[in-house]
């Protein structure tokens, strides 16, 4: 068998095809969820660390520390496997998006930090002097200027997590991965799995290029 | 470093690599893939050797054929694209030849009849199929199971198919209640309740499904192990194995004692 019949067969890529979509919108459903509750959680964790005072502020840093040592797949494998026998018993989908976003929140609230701590002291200094509340000073003059200045890390934290929806094929969700597993065991051939991975490529390959130019003409104008 | 030291240096490699690779192939061994915890046909025992009734089979081939066979742990949806793609020799895990497979892998004359089964938590008051209407069930990905629950889902009205990889995550699933039931091989459930009461297989499900070994395409090794298993038919060695892992007696009609021709599409 040559290798267009083994990994680039392509009735065998037009048969899997169906399934392969199916997954991809699982995938989306799963990384676009996971993505929006882990910026939720990661902007307020930066509050809580940054404004939360003795005690609020070290919770959040030690959440932020625990949530960035742990691998995706084992908090995925604990929340999934473990937590049933404490009562809590969540379906796939809801296992996955837990642990992506648990995950993701920590990151996001390093990110957004880094663009908190990024804009200058003048700015802090004139949104007090305009006699703003605690409240409009952050969500009127330094989150917009401060999550501008982390669009790229951001967006590549969303890549990630795009990217490891990947891990909740073991939790039986149907997602790309596994719905690629599955129509190669079918047909007994690999190519629904170079499907997948062309799929996953054309998805987040704009999105990684973005990041590139965007980086660039940040640094053109010298922020 | 110039390039041209740089390109020697390379050049180096890849000959020490292909010497390597010679010399491992001269030692005449077999590597057969086999997605291990998949009772009784290989799965590791309390001594943690790895043991079955595939295991024993492909042993007795390999020492017919003068090879050394090892065995790699590969789950099951890897199999396929493991022997296509030469990592292992041969693949063995229950494997059931299907048309749709044959178009990309050989297989050799089947050696065991099989049904599938649906497995019920023994305390949940289902007692056939008809009880899992409304229910999610699961299945092994891309298994024969997989494919009877979707060509049934709608006339058993299941509520979801969830796919496994393999039996351990399923019945944990089965145990904490996200799934009522788990369609799967007949022979590895029943062997696997045996001694756990809290599962229950309560139906037969004929599909009439024949396992052997699997082989990339046109692998000339896949004729030589068919021989083989046609002369371990007639010594009456497969019968033997049966008895040995199902504590039965395998009918002599079946394909574990009576010969039979390799698949072809």
């Amino acid at each position: 068998m040559s290798v267009f019949d083994t990994f680039l067969n392509w009735p065998v890529f037009i048969e899997a095809l169906p399934m392969l979509l199916r997954g991809l919108g699982i995938t989306l459903g799963l990384g676009l969820t996971a993505i929006g509750l882990g910026l939720a959680g990661g902007l307020v964790l930066v509050l809580l660390r940054l404004y939360g005072g003795r005690l609020l502020g070290p919770l959040a840093v030690a959440y932020i520390d625990v949530f960035r040592s742990v691998p995706v797949l084992v908090l995925l494998i604990v929340i999934y496997y473990a937590l049933p026998f404490v009562g809590l018993r969540l379906s796939p989908f809801w296992a996955a998006t837990s642990a992506l976003s648990l995950v993701s929140a920590a990151y996001s609230a390093e990110i957004l930090r880094a663009g908190i701590e990024g804009v200058p002291r003048g700015q802090f200094e004139a949104a007090r002097a305009l006699g703003l509340n605690a409240v409009r000073q952050m969500t009127d003059i330094i989150l917009p200027q401060a999550i501008k200045l982390v669009i790229p890390p951001l967006t590549s934290n969303a890549i990630n997590v795009m990217k490891d929806t990947a891990l909740a094929s073991v939790v039986a969700m149907p997602d790309l991965l596994k719905q690629a597993t599955q129509a190669q065991a079918l047909a007994a051939n690999p190519t629904p799995l170079i499907g997948a991975a062309v799929i996953y490529v054309l998805m987040l390959l704009p999105f990684v290029r973005g990041v590139g130019l965007l980086e660039a003409r940040l640094n053109r104008r010298g922020r | 470093m110039t390039m041209l030291s740089k390109r020697h240096l390379l050049g180096a490699a890849v000959l020490a690599f292909g010497f390597g690779v010679t010399a491992q192939a001269h030692a005449a061994d077999m590597k057969v893939g086999a997605n291990i915890g998949n009772v009784p046909w290989e799965f590791q025992d309390a001594k943690g050797e790895t043991v079955g009734f595939e295991v024993d089979l492909m042993k007795e081939v390999g020492k017919r054929l003068g090879m050394d066979v090892s065995f790699v742990n590969i789950p099951f949806t890897g199999l396929f694209a493991a022997v296509q793609s030469g990592q292992i020799d041969a693949a063995v895990s229950s494997i059931t030849i299907t048309p749709k497979r044959l178009a990309s892998v050989s297989f050799a004359q089947p050696y065991y009849d099989s049904d599938q089964s649906l497995t019920v938590k023994a305390d949940a008051g289902i007692t056939d199929l008809k009880g899992m209407s409304g229910k999610p069930v699961g299945v092994d990905t891309g298994s024969t199971g997989d494919m009877w629950a979707e060509k049934h889902k709608d006339e058993a009205k299941f509520a979801d198919i969830r796919r496994y990889e393999g039996l351990a995550p399923a019945m944990l699933d089965l145990a904490a209640g996200r799934i009522d039931g788990y369609v799967s091989d007949i022979p590895a459930l029943q062997y696997y309740v045996k001694d756990k009461p809290a599962y229950k297989v309560v139906e037969r499900i004929p599909t009439g499904e024949k396992y052997s070994v699997m082989f990339a395409k046109n692998s000339p090794l896949a004729n030589k192990v068919d021989d083989v298993i046609t002369t371990l038919k007639g010594e009456g060695f497969i019968a033997g194995l049966h008895e040995k892992w199902f504590g039965t007696k395998a009918e002599p009609t079946t394909s574990t004692v009576a010969k039979a021709d390799m698949p072809k599409l």
